[in-house]
């Protein structure tokens, strides 16, 4: 089955040079599909056409069988996580982690399944977001997407700045959650970080 | 709405406020020698319908509703959580107005404070002195008078937002150019009032638009300006693209 799809995508931001010329991907309930790619290739803006918030300028997209550009709301069943999100300064990544689970419809069990997020992550979630580090601030990111059991995650270089433990925790919660028989989509530099729990590398070039 | 009071704009407000109510209080009491109250100078900045520095101060957070989450990137997390760009904005101006509206109330309470340190006096003690209108107006009148200042500071913070979110990721040039363009208009409107007492189009701007000597119609103008700036900002919100790069 089907889970995202993404067919002829054409993008350039507008008078720029094309970003993204007909690429195609097709991934499949269960599957980890890495996209690989040089630095300014596309791979961050490709995620974020994919999850509907860049309009692609020709092709189309479906995420669990639905566009996400005219059904936003099928982001709720997704985890995403991508290049410049960001979390209200003056809150601590718990409220932050909190605040935006229940606007992805989380209102019961928020607090307990974050709290164990808490204890794996092993970090001071208390900490305000603006004094957090940046690897703290991709933690709470990352733990955003999975409280809420998303049935797809959609990540932009998820190891980016964490230490080697978390970097293990990462790698942990990833099988658990590939297990589970749940798709996962990530961008970046390093496919061998994940080794054998990828499924299908694409490779995306910088347009000349 | 929490996050709202927790911004640096909102302190910086505050801080104007007292200020504002310094300087009053500094002004009456130089002026006046009976003793003048800090409730009663506080009710002429929300109650006096000729007087604007309130909604115009306010219109200084608007930048709040969705600049300042543009450029944090949350804006960015709420659509990336399923949110439908024209509702949130829709549910951002409800949240806001209602910030607002316990802001004018926050004003009046700063405000007399600062005065009633400055003056001495913190009743409604020399409100004939501070401002007769008021004085003279029955209590209808001046909870009236009260909500089309509230209503007059809605729509200037609704043009402010909407004036905003044209330039997104630019902090105070949509508030100050809300504020510089209302200021003209109303500069222009007087000078024209001036020229043409008599004509009815004049007559109708000033009564219903500016609420100077407000009619029933006037309550209606300000709830359709409110309508209309609230629904351009969503379909502005709509239409804003994504930076390849956020905060």
């Amino acid at each position: 089955m089907t889970e995202v799809l993404m067919e002829k995508v054409t993008f350039y931001f507008p008078k720029g040079p094309k970003i993204v010329e007909d690429f195609s991907l097709e991934v499949e309930k269960g599957e980890f599909l890495y996209i690989v790619g040089p630095n300014g290739s596309g791979k961050s803006t490709i995620l974020r056409i994919l999850c509907g918030v860049v309009p692609p300028k020709k092709g189309s997209v479906e995420i669990l069988g639905k566009n996400p550009l005219k059904n936003p709301e099928v982001l709720k069943q997704a985890g995403v996580t991508v290049d410049g999100m960001g979390f209200y300064s003056e809150l601590s990544l718990r409220e932050n982690v909190l605040i935006f689970a229940k606007e992805k419809g989380m209102n019961n069990g928020a607090e307990k399944t974050l709290d164990n997020y808490i204890k794996i992550w092993d970090i001071d979630f208390n900490t305000k977001y603006k004094r957090g580090s940046h690897g703290m601030r991709r933690i709470a990111q990352l733990t955003l997407s999975l409280i809420t059991d998303s049935q797809v995650l959609i990540w932009d270089e998820p190891d980016l700045a964490l230490d080697e433990k978390r970097q293990e925790v990462l790698l942990n919660l990833l099988k658990d959650y590939k297990s589970k028989g749940k798709t996962i989509i990530i961008a970046g530099i390093s496919p061998d970080f994940y080794g054998d729990l990828v499924d299908k590398t694409v490779h995306k070039e910088v347009i000349v | 709405m929490k996050i709202l009071f927790k911004q640096k704009q909102w302190v910086a407000i505050q801080a104007i406020l007292v200020i504002l109510g310094v300087i009053s209080g500094l002004a009456i009491k130089a002026e006046f020698k009976e003793p003048a109250g800090g409730l009663a100078i506080g009710l002429h900045f929300i109650a006096d319908t000729h007087e604007y520095i309130t909604p115009i101060l306010f219109i200084l957070l608007s930048d709040l509703v969705f600049n300042v989450e543009y450029i944090q990137g949350t804006f960015l997390t709420h659509l990336t959580c399923g949110q439908n760009r024209k509702v949130w904005m829709l549910k951002k101006s409800v949240s806001f107005y209602v910030f607002v509206l316990l802001q004018f109330f926050i004003t009046f309470i700063l405000v007399s404070l600062a005065a009633g340190m400055i003056t001495g006096h913190f009743g409604l003690q020399g409100l004939k002195g501070v401002d007769e209108t008021l004085y003279n107006m029955k209590t209808i009148e001046l909870v009236r008078g009260i909500g089309l200042n509230i209503l007059r500071t809605f729509m200037f913070v609704s043009l402010g937002v909407f004036v905003s979110a044209l330039i997104p990721g630019k902090l105070v040039i949509g508030s100050v150019t809300s504020i510089g363009a209302i200021s003209i208009m109303m500069m222009i409107t007087q000078s024209l009032y001036q020229v043409y007492k008599n004509n009815k189009v004049m007559d109708f701007v000033i009564h219903n638009i500016y609420f100077e000597n407000p009619t029933k119609f006037a309550w209606i103008c300000g709830i359709l300006w409110l309508i209309v700036f609230t629904l351009l900002s969503m379909e502005r919100v709509k239409r804003v693209e994504i930076a390849s790069r956020g905060a």
